[in-house]
């Protein structure tokens, strides 16, 4: 897995810079001319590196904070790696940018640089990674890959169908598709896009997987000692566990059932996590039946198990209300089991073994009835466990998703370091709750409850506290109207739209007078939101699309030192307008820059400010700042050509019977990319 | 709900004219303010008269239409019976560039509240790449609009006949002689329902919430209705929202007195009922057209082209121009009618992309209907976007057009074309965003061609158009330049008491 870093190198300038600002940014503008020709620049390029680069001043503000020189690089691998690259083989940029900023070495050595660097890297509060998992070299890699792949497809023709296209082209890029997709990556493909609901949704999922594993393993056993009892086994000494072991050691054929079971079972659920038999492991025959097999295994082990289950657990669960119950579920669940072995070996292995299996399951069933009608007893013992089992089952989902709640809340709340530490601490707790109660269930699932209840309501009491002062402050602050500075404008547009894609700045101040509490509610404020954004950013948004904006490659936001500025930094596709314009569907914005200077006005920090379209693209340009040099080593390809490319690739890279014929193939010949030297170009015109 | 203010709004952003088929389009420059607001404000001050006078008795207005060689158009509903009436007088639709507006006197502080696009005009550097007027379609190639030849001012002229557009005589009837207007270009036109590649245009128009215009069947498949506020300033747009209206601080005194701002006390609108144009004049190379579907219908046959019947040939080129623009000839949606043109759905708009279409087989994704107005073709339900979120988004972005062909005489010796006036109220979100994100885009939806086959493009440039089809996709090389720029200008259309307002400057 590529790692990214996020540098954000921050040198503060001194307060009696007076007009060697003017020199330094003119100085600065003709090195961002240069940015690739600069032999220094140029060696850092050729570490196929740096994804994006940018520089450019942030202008000191009287009774708000100093002016910064900032360099902002998103590079592959460790950010040691680039202090000492830039340490050592770009001095002299080092130098015209950083040189009038306190504390740079002006005649240190390389380990005083790399340490300047180290010490002024703000990273970021919040970063956003567009196409993750992917380094620059990779990205490039399938860059030519599809521009390969679109011209075998005129040399093809498309005369045969999209299938026949696609396998011929397989045939004849061979070495192009290179190795295989990292597993992350491709574990990250095949994943859903992510999302609080299909989260939710796959955790539900989880958690009744889980409960009917437990039902399955506990109707088995129950079938175990029926089968041992009919077998002529005695019935099991119901007064201990020690005694039940024991049983079993004499009845082999009771306690093989009762181990193979859960084996059988978990089994059938790894079974689902290996999507394709490698290659090397079996012939293409083989695979093919394994395949068959994993299917049907698949679709019906959930299904099987929950009647087994049912069959098992509910005759001893509600015959106790009465005995004629326990008959009526024990018929039921005979039917369920006939009609479940019937079914699976219809589909799995046809007709005749299906009407030779069926009736004698039937019959098995029926004989089992009427030979054993009351439902064996289990000792006290037993049944304690089967409880604390499904407790452990349920509770723990139950106590997994209170931890996560937790992790995101403390995260959001206190920082990261706080929820890494917390949680364990939590955990830790959850299971000393347990082990002190776990032969009562019901107890736990009671404590559980009135934990996770007051939890909720300490959680609403102080959303509703938070809420009515951000509320109280809101309501102080008038409406900016839109309006435009035309200068300003034309020295921020005039390095816009020469390429697809654009880099943005923007400096805007936090609300507050600095030492009020009003200052210190909205830095809080935003420190948690951009904490969360950082951790939506993690967990959710983690395929290309920001809260649906699929334009975004690198995104930051980052707190300036002084506390009172808040910087975003984005490399995004097409144009101001329409980034802006996509802003206005997603919510988490209005909660970031609400907490800013001139930001049209929200509505209990989450609605309204955003959806007034024309007045927060007007406040985007006006805190909008000039981007001095700006390099990307890709800026042919928008984040959707970056995906198509990957998507290109792993479908080449596997298997023929899976490639996914149809809509792939007519998306091959996706953005036609501008040459490397047209880019150069229109960049130079600057 | 109806909109409040009709004889305030000058009429072409409501109704096109169809009762006055020709068309002047008088492109002016300022020479002496102070006679020009005095022509102005004439006008207007007919043009009110008539609107007081359609309030009061309908048969007083019929006499002072009978006087009035010329009236601004508006909205007034008595108007309306224009429509089927016999036609009487010249019709004006009035519209200033910024530069027109501060020639004419308008404060500096009202002029700074103009949106930036405006101020900024059509021809600023940033601009001209946004729009792609780069290269042979740079504005120093332009006829007019560029800084060589700058305009101030537009002057629509609708009239029934062409003897009434004769130069000298138009003149007269405008009494533009010593109005402090020099008129340096006149481009006559001719109302048309098909451009002049013979396609049937401006079938697609969005509909005006509250103009009472709905001649159109209601929809079904996607909605094209949308808020007044999309095209007239003052009133609520689609983010519900007033849109940004330039506005004066000082009580207007005079004739017409400006509205207040909603909700402020000392702001009179400038803006309310007016709108801002897009005009571009693109001359169409309709022999090149012509002889590009020719060759490329043969391509498409291959082998089968030497034999084939001159009906089979004239079917492929059809085809060939029906995947360019997204529309058969007659109109037909090619989403309707994939492989042959069938006239039954010929003025059919009730059509989207997504549940059929999503990969183009039907309707090439990037054929000019499809770019400049995708409808629902962005729907992506992993991330939250039903096919009703991909129409809402893009009803972000329509505009309202009222073209003309020129020449005004079809089969008029020089150049063919089309007069293209767009209509919105922000321009970088409307007329801006389809001009550079929709139309020009390689880089979303896989596309793999730089731009609409149907929109000025780099000279010299390998112009490719794909063509999506079931399981397979052709690719059409050798495009050359059927359109090319020849002016264009942002123009603000105010309302009738804003021009009176302007006229009245003192």
């Amino acid at each position: 897995m590529t790692r990214h870093e996020a540098i954000t190198i921050l040198g503060e300038l001194p307060a009696d810079i007076g007009d060697g600002l003017e020199a330094l940014r003119e100085d600065l503008r003709a090195l961002g001319s240069q940015m690739r020709q600069d032999p220094e620049l140029r060696t850092l390029h050729d570490t196929e590196r740096v994804h994006f680069m940018s520089f450019f001043i942030v202008d000191p503000e009287p009774d708000v904070g100093p002016g910064y020189v900032a360099l902002e690089v998103n590079w592959d691998g460790a950010a040691g790696d680039l202090y000492e690259h830039l340490a050592r083989k770009a001095q002299g940029v080092l130098g015209r940018l950083f040189s009038r900023c306190r504390n740079y070495p002006r005649e240190g050595g390389v380990r005083d640089l790399e340490r300047f660097l180290r010490a002024h890297n703000r990273g970021a509060d919040a970063y956003y990674l567009g196409t993750p998992d992917r380094s620059v070299q990779q990205i490039k890699t399938e860059r030519e890959l599809r521009k390969k792949a679109a011209a075998k497809l005129e040399e093809i023709g498309w005369r045969n169908t999209a299938g026949h296209t696609f396998r011929e082209l397989q045939r004849r890029l061979p070495e192009s598709a290179g190795p295989p997709p990292t597993r992350s990556l491709r574990v990250r493909w095949s994943l859903r896009r992510g999302g609080f609901a299909k989260m939710a949704g796959a955790s539900a999922r989880a958690g009744l997987w889980v409960l009917v594993f437990v039902l399955g393993i506990t109707g088995l056993i129950d079938l175990a000692v029926r089968v041992s009892l009919e077998l002529g086994a005695p019935r099991p000494d119901e007064s201990s566990v020690a005694s039940l072991i024991a049983w079993l050691r004499a009845h082999p054929l009771g306690a093989l059932i009762v181990a193979l079971a859960p084996s059988a079972y978990a089994l059938l659920f790894v079974f689902p996590w290996w999507r394709e038999t490698p290659r090397q492991l079996a012939g293409k025959g083989t695979r093919i039946l394994l395949g068959v097999l994993r299917r049907k295994l698949q679709s019906w082990a959930w299904r099987t198990t929950l009647i087994v289950g049912l069959v098992g657990v509910c005759p001893r669960l509600f015959g106790i209300l009465h005995p004629l119950i326990a008959d009526a579920l024990t018929l039921l669940g005979g039917v369920l089991v006939v009609v479940a072995v019937g079914g699976l070996t219809l589909a799995t292995f046809g007709r005749v073994l299906a009407s030779l299996l069926t009736p004698l399951a039937a019959a098995g069933w029926a004989y089992l009835l009427v030979h054993a009608p009351q439902a064996p007893v289990f000792a006290s013992e037993v049944e304690t466990i089967a409880m604390a089992v499904l407790s452990v089952g349920v509770g723990g989902l139950f106590a997994l998703a209170t931890l996560a709640v937790a992790f995101a809340v403390i995260h959001v709340a206190w920082g990261a370091t706080a929820g890494w530490l917390a949680t364990p601490v939590l955990a830790m707790l959850w299971v000393l709750l347990f082990l002190s109660n776990w032969e009562s269930p019901l107890r736990l699932l009671l404590y559980w409850s009135v934990v996770l209840l007051a939890f909720l309501l300490l959680a609403a009491v102080e959303a509703a506290l938070f809420m009515l002062a951000i509320r109280r402050a809101e309501e102080r602050e008038g409406n900016q109207e839109a309006s435009w500075d035309l200068e300003h404008l034309d020295e921020v547009q005039r390095h816009e739209d020469h390429v697809y894609q654009n880099h943005l700045v923007n400096v805007s101040t936090i609300k507050g007078k600095p030492g009020t509490a009003a200052h210190r509610l909205r830095v809080a404020t935003l420190r948690g939101v951009l904490r969360a954004v950082a951790l939506a950013a993690w967990v959710m948004f983690n395929r290309g699309d920001l809260g649906g904006i699929k334009s975004i490659h690198f995104a930051r936001f980052l707190i300036l030192p002084d506390q009172r500025r808040l910087l975003f930094l984005s490399n995004y596709d097409d144009a101001f307008g329409s980034y802006l314009g996509d802003f206005t569907n997603v919510v988490g914005v209005t909660a970031v820059w609400g907490n800013t200077v001139s930001f049209p006005r929200p509505l209990f920090l989450l609605w309204g400010g955003i959806r007034d379209e024309q007045r927060f693209k007007a406040f985007g340009r006006r805190i909008q700042r000039e981007t001095l040099g700006w390099y990307s080593a890709y800026h042919d390809l928008s984040v959707q050509d970056v995906d198509g490319a990957t998507a290109l690739r792993v479908s080449l890279s596997r298997e023929v019977s899976t490639a996914p014929v149809g809509s792939q193939p007519t998306r091959i010949w996706g953005g036609d990319p501008m040459s490397e030297a047209e880019c150069d170009e229109a960049l130079r015109s600057v | 709900m109806p909109l409040p203010e009709p004889h305030d709004i000058q009429r072409l952003i409501l109704r096109g004219y169809r009762e006055r088929p020709v068309t002047s389009y008088l492109l002016m420059r300022v020479t002496d303010a102070a006679a020009a607001r005095t022509w102005i404000g004439r006008l207007a001050e007919a043009t009110a008269e008539a609107n007081r006078l359609a309030d009061e008795d309908a048969r007083q207005l019929d006499a002072h239409l009978a006087r009035a060689p010329a009236l601004i158009g508006t909205a007034h509903p008595a108007w309306r019976r224009e429509d089927n009436d016999r036609v009487r007088g010249l019709r004006l639709m009035l519209a200033f560039t910024h530069r027109g507006l501060e020639r004419l006197g308008l404060p500096a502080q009202v002029l700074e509240t103009f949106i930036p696009e405006f101020r900024q005009g059509m021809t600023a550097p940033h601009r001209s790449r946004v729009l792609g007027d780069v290269g042979s379609e740079a504005p120093e190639n332009w006829r007019w609009g560029s800084d060589d030849s700058p305009v101030d001012m537009l002057c629509a002229v609708f009239a029934g006949s062409h003897g009434e557009l004769e130069s000298t005589r138009l003149d007269a009837t405008l009494g533009l002689r010593g109005a402090g207007l020099e008129v340096f270009e006149r481009i006559g036109a001719r109302l048309s329902f098909t451009e002049p590649f013979g396609f049937a245009d401006g079938l697609s128009q969005p509909r005006i919430e509250g103009a009472g215009t709905a001649r159109v069947a209601p929809m079904t498949r996607w909605d094209n209705s949308l808020p007044a506020g999309e095209f007239l300033l003052g009133h609520r747009n689609a983010y519900e929202q007033l849109p940004v209206s330039p506005y004066a601080l000082q009580e207007p005194p005079g004739p017409g007195v400006l509205p207040r701002v909603p909700g402020q006390r000392d702001r009179w609108d400038f803006g309310r009922n007016g709108s801002f144009i897009a005009m571009r004049q693109l001359s169409q190379d309709v022999e090149g057209f012509r002889r590009f579907t020719e060759g490329q219908a043969r391509r498409d046959l291959g082998d089968r082209a030497g034999g084939a019947s001159e009906q089979t040939l004239r079917d492929a080129e059809e085809r060939v121009g029906a995947r360019m623009v997204g529309r058969w000839r007659s109109g037909t949606p090619l989403e309707l009618a994939p492989e042959w043109d069938d006239p039954t759905h010929r003025t059919e708009n009730d059509f989207a992309y997504a549940k059929e279409d999503r990969e183009g087989a039907r309707c090439p994704i990037g054929a000019h209907v499809r770019r400049s107005n995708p409808r629902d073709s962005r729907t992506d339900e992993a991330i939250g976007v039903t096919p009703e979120v991909a129409m809402e988004r893009v009803n972000h972005h329509r505009i309202l057009r009222r073209s003309r062909v020129y020449p005004a005489k079809p089969g008029e010796d020089g150049e063919t074309g089309i007069v293209f006036l767009a209509y919105n109220t922000n321009l970088e979100r409307q007329f801006e965003f389809v001009q550079q994100s929709w139309s020009p885009n390689a880089h979303v939806d896989a596309l793999p061609d730089a731009r609409d086959p149907m929109l000025p493009g780099a000279e010299g440039a390998d112009n490719t158009m794909t063509v999506q089809r079931q399981t397979l996709a052709t690719r059409m090389r050798g495009l050359s330049e059927f359109v090319k720029m020849r002016g264009g200008a942002y123009f603000f259309m105010p309302g009738l008491r804003a021009l009176a307002h302007l006229a009245g400057i003192s």
